[in-house]
C-alpha cells in the first residue's frame, strides 16, 4: 500500500506543476483572444451607463440647469451602492449640450427621522440633472423622489417598483438585452421633456394625463 | 512525500504568480484604477458612445458578470449552479446535477443511492455535508447523512443551487461542517403558465412532470405539480443484473402572497412516494446468517413550509420560518418513521453605522419510531430528539467598499452532546469590484445522531470455531459518551475577473479534525439472544483526529456570444491518526483512501444556428485507493433543440466513453452496481 501511494505522490507533483504550466501558456493565446472579444462584449453596466448618456442628450432640462453660462457641468449623482464602478469612465468628462460629465457619489440615503442630515443632501440632488438611485435605497424612494420633484432631475434607476413610485426612467432586462421604461407624468411634474425619439425606443410608458 | 509544507509552498508559488501576473497587465482588464490614468485604448469606448441609441439597446449582455458580481462579495468558497446550468447538463435529479460543482465528490453507488460529499469523508451516508431545499434541512437525524432517494425536486423548477465548500458554521450550524448545498426553488411569480416534460430512455426508462402556475391577484402567485420517473437497475460488478429500481411518483404546490409592501409570505408543501429496489444481504438469526435478498423498499415522504419576512419601518427584516417534514422509510433492514418539526426565527438590522447584524433562534423537534433487525437497530427505538440553537453574526465595514470583517458563532443545545459552539472570523477584500480576496477560520461541529448514540447494528456473522462452535457476531455499538467531532478550517480565496467574460475562483483550505468516529474493541461476551452467539462489539468512539487539506480551482469563459467554456479542479489530500489508546484498525486508513486525490471536468456549451444547442461535458475522478476503485473519465453529450419558443426537445447520452464503470462501493450489506452507458430523450412544452 505505501509503495503504491509513493507513486501516486510521483504524479500529483508532476499533475501540480503541470497544471501550473498549462494555465500560464494558456493565458498567452488566450488573452489575444479575449482582447478581441472585449470590444464585442460590453457588460450589462457599459451599456446601461452609456443610455444614461444618450438619455441625457435627448432630455430638454429647465433653463436655470440647461445654461451653459451659469453651469458648466452636467452633473449625474449616485445615490447608494453604485453597482456601475468602473463603466462609469466611459461617460465622464463627454460633453452634452456645451455641459461636460461629472458623476458624483452620494451615501446611503441618511435615516428620515435626521432632518439636518436629509436636508443637506436634498440640496445636492437638486444641484442634479440625473440621479441614478441604487436598489439598495429602495426603502427611501419615495423620499428622494419627493425631494427632487419638480427640480428638473432625470431619476433612474434598476430597481421594480421604481416608476410606480414616481421615478422616470427605469432599466430592465429583456431577453438579454438592456431596455428601459419611463414614468412621463413623473418627468412632466419634474419639469422635463423628454424627446419623442427617446420614447419610441422605451419598453414601456406611463402616461395617464394627458397634455 | 507531498507534506504541508510542500504542498503549501506549491500554492503559495502559484498565487504569488498570479499577483506579479495582474500586476504585469496580463491578467488585468485595461482600466488601471492604480496607475491614476485611463490606460484604455480610446478606440474601444469611443465604439460604445458612437453608437446609435437603438443599436445600443440590441446589444446581448453576457451573463456570466451579472451572477460573478453577487458572488464577489461572499467570503466563502461559493459556487452558484444556474437554471440554465442544470437544464443544459442533462442531469435528471439533484445529485447528478451537483457534478457541475468543484470539489464535490458525487460518486454513484447505485441506481438509486449516491455518495456525496465536499473536502473527503465521503460515503453513503456521508455525514459532515448539511443539505437544504429552501431551508429545510434534509440531512437525516439518525445518522447525519441525506438519502437521496427521498428527495427529489422538479428540476425544472430550481431557481439555483448554492453550494458553499467548507464549514457554514454561524448562520447553519451544526453538521455544515465540510459544506453546505442550498436548493432553491423558484417563486411561484416565475412559473406561471402550464409546462409539460416527459421522455425516456434506456437508464432513464420513463419520467414525466407536470406543472400549472397560476395568479389569484397581483399580490399572490400558486403552482401545483406532479412528477414520475422510473429508473433502470443497473449492473452488478460482475455483470449479473442489479435490482436497484427505482420509480417514484411526487406532486406538490408552492403559494407566495405579498399581502403588503413589507410582508411576503410563502407557503409550499410536497408529498412523494416511491419504491427503491434493494439487492444484497439480510442478517437471520440461523445458519448461515447472511441470505441474499433482493426486495423492494418503500419510501413515503411529505413535508410541508411556511415562510413569512417582514420589513420593519426602521430598515430592519425579520423572517419566521415553520416546518413539518415527515418520512415514512421501509427498507429492507430497517423500518424507520420520522416526524420534524422546526422553527426558525432570524433579524437582521444595521442601525450602528457600518455594522450589519443578524441574530436568531431556532428549534428542532425530530421523533422517530423505528424498527430494527440483526443487521441494524436503534436502542431505544423510539427517540424525541431536541435541539435548541442560536445565532448572532456581524459584518463589519472596515473600510467602505474594500474591507469587510464578519464574525459571529452559533450556539446549540442537543440531547446528545450538550452546548456547542461554533465560532467564525472572516475577512473579505475587495480591491476593486473584480478582484476579492477573502480568507477565514471557522470552527464547526458534528453532533452526534442517533446512530453514535443507540446503534446496534450486527456486521457480520462468523461460524465459529471448535469445540463449541459458537457463532461471532461482531457488532457495532453506540456510545451515551459520545462526542461531536470538531473541526478548525483555516480557508484563503480569491476571485478575479480580468475580462469581462472570464472569471476564475480559486479556494485554498487547511482542515483540522478532532474526535472523529472511530469503532474500538470492546469487551467480547456471551449472548443468547437472539441466538446463542459470541459478541465483539465495536463501540462508537473519538479517537480519531487529523487533517486535510486542499485547494479548489474553477473558471467560467464566454468565448463568443454562443459559446461558454466552464473549467474545474480541485485537489484533496487528507492524513489521519488514531489516537494511542484506539483499537480500531481501519477507520484512519480507510477515510483516507477515500476521497479521489484529484477531480477535474471541463464543459462546452454552444449555441448553433437552427436554434439548437451542443452541451458536452467532461469529468475526471481519480481512484478511490481504500476501495479499489479506478480512476474514470465520464463524457457526458447533449443536443438541444428549441422547435418554437414553447417547445424543446433534448437527446442526451450519459457516461458515453465506457459501457460501465464503478463509482463508489458499498460498506453495509447492500451490493454494488456499476453506473451504464445510457441515453434519453426529453420533449419539453410550456403553454
Amino acid at each position: 500500500m505505501k509503495k503504491h501511494l509513493a507513486s501516486h505522490n510521483q504524479s500529483y507533483t508532476h499533475t501540480l506543476r503541470n497544471f501550473i504550466v498549462l494555465v500560464l501558456i494558456g493565458m498567452g493565446p488566450a488573452r489575444m483572444c479575449l482582447a478581441e472579444t472585449k470590444k464585442k462584449v460590453p457588460t450589462e453596466s457599459d451599456i446601461k451607463v452609456v443610455c444614461i448618456y444618450n438619455l441625457l442628450k435627448y432630455t430638454d432640462f429647465c433653463e436655470e440647469k440647461s445654461n451653459k453660462e451659469d453651469s458648466t457641468d452636467m452633473l449625474i449623482g449616485v445615490v447608494g451602492n453604485d453597482p456601475y464602478g468602473e463603466a462609469w469612465k466611459r461617460i465622464r468628462g463627454k460633453e452634452v449640450g456645451g455641459q461636460k460629465i461629472i458623476i458624483k457619489h452620494f451615501d446611503a440615503y441618511p435615516d428620515a427621522k435626521n432632518t439636518e442630515k436629509t436636508e443637506a443632501l436634498a440640496k445636492e440632488l437638486r444641484k442634479c440633472q440625473g440621479l441614478f438611485v441604487s436598489e439598495s435605497e429602495k426603502e427611501n424612494f419615495k423620499n428622494i423622489i419627493a425631494t427632487v420633484k419638480n427640480e428638473s432631475v432625470l431619476t433612474i434607476s434598476e430597481s421594480e417598483n421604481f416608476l410606480e413610485q414616481g421615478g422616470i426612467v427605469n432599466f430592465v432586462m429583456g431577453d438579454k438585452k438592456v431596455q428601459f421604461e419611463i414614468n412621463l407624468d413623473a418627468a412632466r411634474d419634474a419639469r422635463l421633456k423628454i424627446k419623442s425619439q427617446v420614447l419610441k425606443l422605451a419598453q414601456r410608458v406611463i402616461q395617464t394625463k394627458k397634455k | 512525500m507531498i507534506t504541508i509544507k510542500y504542498f503549501l509552498q506549491k500554492c503559495l508559488i502559484f498565487i504569488g504568480l498570479l499577483f506579479v501576473l495582474n500586476l504585469t497587465g496580463l491578467l488585468s482588464g485595461s482600466e488601471e484604477p492604480q496607475e491614476g490614468g485611463e490606460k484604455t485604448t480610446p478606440q474601444k469606448q469611443e465604439d460604445l458612445l458612437d453608437m446609435s441609441f437603438e443599436d445600443l439597446l440590441n446589444i446581448e449582455v453576457t451573463t456570466v458578470s451579472k451572477k460573478e458580481q453577487k458572488l464577489s462579495e461572499v467570503p466563502a468558497a461559493i459556487s452558484v449552479i444556474t437554471q440554465e446550468d442544470i437544464r443544459r447538463s442533462g442531469a435528471t435529479n439533484i445529485p447528478e446535477a451537483l457534478r457541475l460543482v468543484p470539489g464535490v465528490q458525487v460518486a454513484r453507488i447505485n441506481a438509486n443511492s449516491w455518495a456525496i460529499s465536499i473536502r473527503g469523508f465521503n460515503g453513503e451516508f456521508a455525514n459532515k455535508l448539511l443539505v437544504m431545499i429552501d431551508g429545510r434541512s434534509i440531512y437525516t437525524p439518525l445518522h447525519a447523512g441525506v438519502y437521496w432517494d427521498e428527495h427529489d425536486v422538479m428540476l425544472e423548477d430550481v431557481e439555483r443551487i448554492e453550494v458553499i465548500r467548507g464549514p457554514g458554521g454561524t448562520l447553519w450550524g451544526a453538521n455544515a461542517v465540510n459544506g453546505i448545498i442550498n436548493i432553491i426553488t423558484k417563486k411561484a411569480k416565475d412559473t406561471q403558465g402550464a409546462l409539460m416534460t416527459g421522455g425516456g430512455g434506456t437508464e432513464e426508462q420513463g419520467f414525466g412532470a407536470v406543472r400549472f402556475g397560476g395568479k389569484i391577484n397581483d399580490k399572490a402567485y400558486f403552482r401545483i405539480y406532479s412528477k414520475y420517473f422510473n429508473r433502470d437497475d443497473a449492473p452488478f460488478l460482475d455483470g449479473g443484473d442489479g435490482a436497484d429500481t427505482w420509480d417514484a411518483i411526487q406532486g406538490g404546490f408552492r403559494l407566495d402572497w405579498d399581502p403588503s409592501e413589507n410582508d411576503t409570505l410563502s407557503l409550499q408543501g410536497n408529498i412523494a412516494s416511491g419504491q427503491v429496489g434493494y439487492a444484497g444481504y439480510m442478517l437471520y438469526p440461523v445458519s448461515p446468517y447472511m441470505f441474499s435478498v433482493t426486495e423492494k423498499q418503500d419510501i413515503k415522504v411529505g413535508n410541508t413550509l411556511g415562510r413569512w419576512q417582514h420589513s420593519f419601518s426602521d430598515g430592519s427584516d425579520m423572517t419566521l420560518q415553520l416546518y413539518y417534514d415527515r418520512t415514512d422509510r421501509w427498507v429492507a433492514v430497517f423500518d424507520e418513521i420520522r416526524d420534524t418539526f422546526d422553527i426558525d426565527f432570524q433579524h437582521s438590522f444595521s442601525c450602528i453605522d457600518r455594522h450589519e447584524i443578524i441574530w436568531g433562534l431556532g428549534h428542532r423537534l425530530t421523533k422517530d419510531h423505528t424498527k430494527g433487525t440483526l443487521a441494524m437497530s436503534m436502542d431505544p427505538p423510539n427517540y424525541d430528539l431536541y435541539n435548541y440553537s442560536g445565532f448572532v453574526q456581524d459584518q463589519i465595514t472596515l473600510w467602505e467598499n474594500y474591507l469587510k470583517l464578519t464574525l459571529g458563532s452559533k450556539f446549540e443545545y442537543n440531547d446528545f452532546s450538550g452546548f456547542e459552539y461554533q465560532p467564525s472570523g472572516r475577512i473579505i477584500w475587495t480591491p476593486n469590484p473584480d478582484h476579492s480576496l477573502w480568507t477565514s477560520v471557522t470552527r464547526a461541529v458534528r453532533t452526534p445522531v442517533r446512530f453514535d448514540h443507540d446503534d446496534e447494528s450486527t456486521r457480520m456473522i462468523i461460524p465459529g470455531y471448535p469445540p463449541s462452535y459458537t457463532p461471532i457476531a461482531v457488532a457495532s455499538l453506540g456510545n451515551d459518551d459520545v462526542k461531536s467531532e470538531k473541526l478548525l478550517s483555516y480557508e484563503l480565496g480569491y476571485r478575479v475577473r480580468p475580462r469581462n467574460n472570464f472569471f476564475l475562483d480559486f479556494a485554498l483550505f487547511f482542515n483540522d479534525y478532532d474526535d472523529l468516529r472511530t469503532f474500538e474493541s470492546g469487551t467480547p461476551m456471551s449472548k443468547t439472544t437472539p441466538f446463542a452467539h459470541m459478541l465483539m462489539p465495536l463501540i462508537i468512539d473519538n479517537k480519531m483526529d487529523g487533517e486535510s487539506y486542499g485547494a479548489e480551482l474553477s473558471a467560467s469563459w464566454e468565448i463568443m456570444k454562443n459559446w461558454t467554456l466552464n473549467a474545474g479542479y480541485s485537489f484533496l489530500q487528507m492524513q489521519l491518526h488514531q489516537d494511542n489508546d484506539s483499537t480500531d484498525t481501519s477507520s484512519a486508513t480507510s477515510n483516507e483512501g477515500r476521497p479521489p486525490h484529484n477531480q477535474a471536468y471541463l464543459r462546452s456549451n454552444l449555441d448553433l444556428p437552427g436554434n439548437l444547442e451542443l452541451d458536452l461535458a467532461l469529468n475526471y475522478v481519480d481512484t478511490l485507493p481504500d476501495a479499489d476503485i479506478p480512476s474514470y473519465f465520464r463524457f457526458d453529450a447533449r443536443l438541444g433543440w428549441h422547435l418554437t419558443d414553447n417547445v424543446e426537445l433534448s437527446l442526451v447520452g450519459q457516461n458515453l466513453l465506457d459501457n460501465r464503470h464503478p463509482e463508489f462501493y458499498y460498506r453495509g450489506y447492500q451490493l454494488t452496481t456499476e453506473v451504464q452507458r445510457g441515453f434519453y430523450a426529453k420533449l419539453t412544452c410550456k403553454f
